[in-house]
């Protein structure tokens, strides 16, 4: 009997304050996964100022090359993405916008199905509090970096609070702005 | 990034590993009213031609063309409609103070007694019976009946001709396909405001 040396496809919620390096982690997890990455962004992160910026008319003749689509019609941006898209890592900057406790149809179908179209998925948050308690359950890991939370404040959306609220601190305390830990959603 | 927690480490390693590759869905995309990208949505507007577009990815939903043609003839003859009162009304109002301004208050009387003068003339040309009657029209009589032609020729020329009514008809049809073949919003709220306004003036002239 032989084992696929194949891992299955994760979603990774991405949680710090600004200028912690959030995109910097995510854009070293997305090169690492060797995958096109397409960033959903709803500015124009400087970050990915060498990606090709796409029209959202466009985006479903994507199939090479790191994209990215600027445009507040993300809905439309998941769309395409669920029907058109596959093989990628898909960042979604700035997902408080968007991504919401109220989801619409297209993100929660991109949550539910990205890996039918082998998505790996990153989705930033600047709070703990703003990630919707929905994506709290589908996530894989999450990487954690400083942030303004109330920690005293039990999240109860997260299955895995204690442990979470537990590495937030240390993560708090340590006096490099830029330090980050990652916690798997069955730790 | 210096420093980092092994956890990350770890996990920029396991990454590296290879997922199930998926093939491609569709190149066809989703069909999706608003495409959000402003400056690319002004070709399709531009184009007043019939197939104008050259195969833009959001493709203006299918229409029943007949329906589209009885639409457009409804909001064609609404318009005539309002016009045709609008600038009738205008018209009267406008007639009213040329000729008081020009025959006096008593411009009614004077423009009946023209009017039948005229057509008293006219019966006794037609009826030829060897006495000649000669109805003797004044400077002011010819005046006030030649105003009155002006606008009777001005009230007939108001509905809108065959020709004026297929000129509109054919950019109207296109942007309604646009819309899905309805009526846009934005000459439902022309056509209304003008009822209204027309309305307010006309009693406004009338009092």
């Amino acid at each position: 009997m032989t084992v696929e040396k194949e891992r299955r496809n994760y979603m990774y919620l991405i949680v710090g304050r600004k200028y912690t390096g959030k995109t910097t982690i995510t854009l070293a997890l997305a090169k690492a996964s060797g995958k096109k990455i397409c960033v959903i962004d709803t500015d124009e992160h400087p970050a990915y100022n060498d990606f090709k910026k796409v029209p959202l008319k466009e985006l479903h003749k994507w199939r090479e090359g790191n994209i990215k689509v600027v445009t507040s019609n993300t809905e439309a941006a998941f769309k395409i993405l669920n029907k058109c898209c596959s093989n990628a890592f898909i960042i979604c900057e700035d997902a408080a916008k968007y991504v919401t406790s109220n989801p619409s149809q297209p993100v929660k179908a991109f949550i539910i199905d990205h890996r039918k179209r082998n998505f790996d998925t990153a989705i930033m948050f600047h709070f703990y509090m703003d990630v919707p308690p929905y994506v709290c359950k589908q996530y894989d890991f999450m990487t954690m970096f400083k942030t303004g939370d109330n920690l005293d404040v039990r999240m109860t959306k997260f299955a895995n609070w204690h442990k979470i609220v537990e590495r937030a601190r240390r993560i708090n305390a340590n006096k490099d702005m830029h330090y980050c830990e990652m916690i798997a959603i069955d730790e | 990034m210096e420093g980092q927690h092994e956890s990350i480490r770890k996990m920029l390693v396991d990454v590296t590993t290879p997922t199930k590759q998926e093939e491609p869905q569709s190149s066809i995309p989703p069909v999706i009213d608003d495409l959000d990208e402003e400056q690319e949505q002004k070709p399709a507007m531009a184009s007043t031609g019939e197939n104008g577009g050259e195969g833009s990815a959001a493709a203006p939903p299918k229409v029943n063309e007949k329906l589209l043609t009885a639409s457009a003839d409804a909001t064609i003859a609404v318009f005539d409609f309002t016009q045709n009162n609008l600038f009738k009304w205008f018209g009267k109002i406008k007639r009213k103070r040329k000729m008081r301004r020009a025959f006096g208050d008593e411009w009614e009387a004077s423009l009946e007694s023209a009017k039948s003068k005229l057509e008293m003339a006219s019966v006794n040309k037609a009826s030829a019976t060897g006495t000649e009657v000669i109805e003797v029209f004044t400077k002011d009589d010819v005046g006030i009946l030649r105003v009155e032609k002006s606008f009777d020729d001005y009230f007939d020329g108001l509905p809108l001709t065959d020709e004026e009514i297929e000129a509109i008809k054919t950019p109207l049809k296109e942007i309604m396909r646009l819309k899905g073949g309805t009526i846009p919003s934005e000459y439902l709220l022309m056509l209304t405001m003008l009822q209204i306004f027309g309305a307010r003036g006309m009693e406004l002239f009338d009092a």
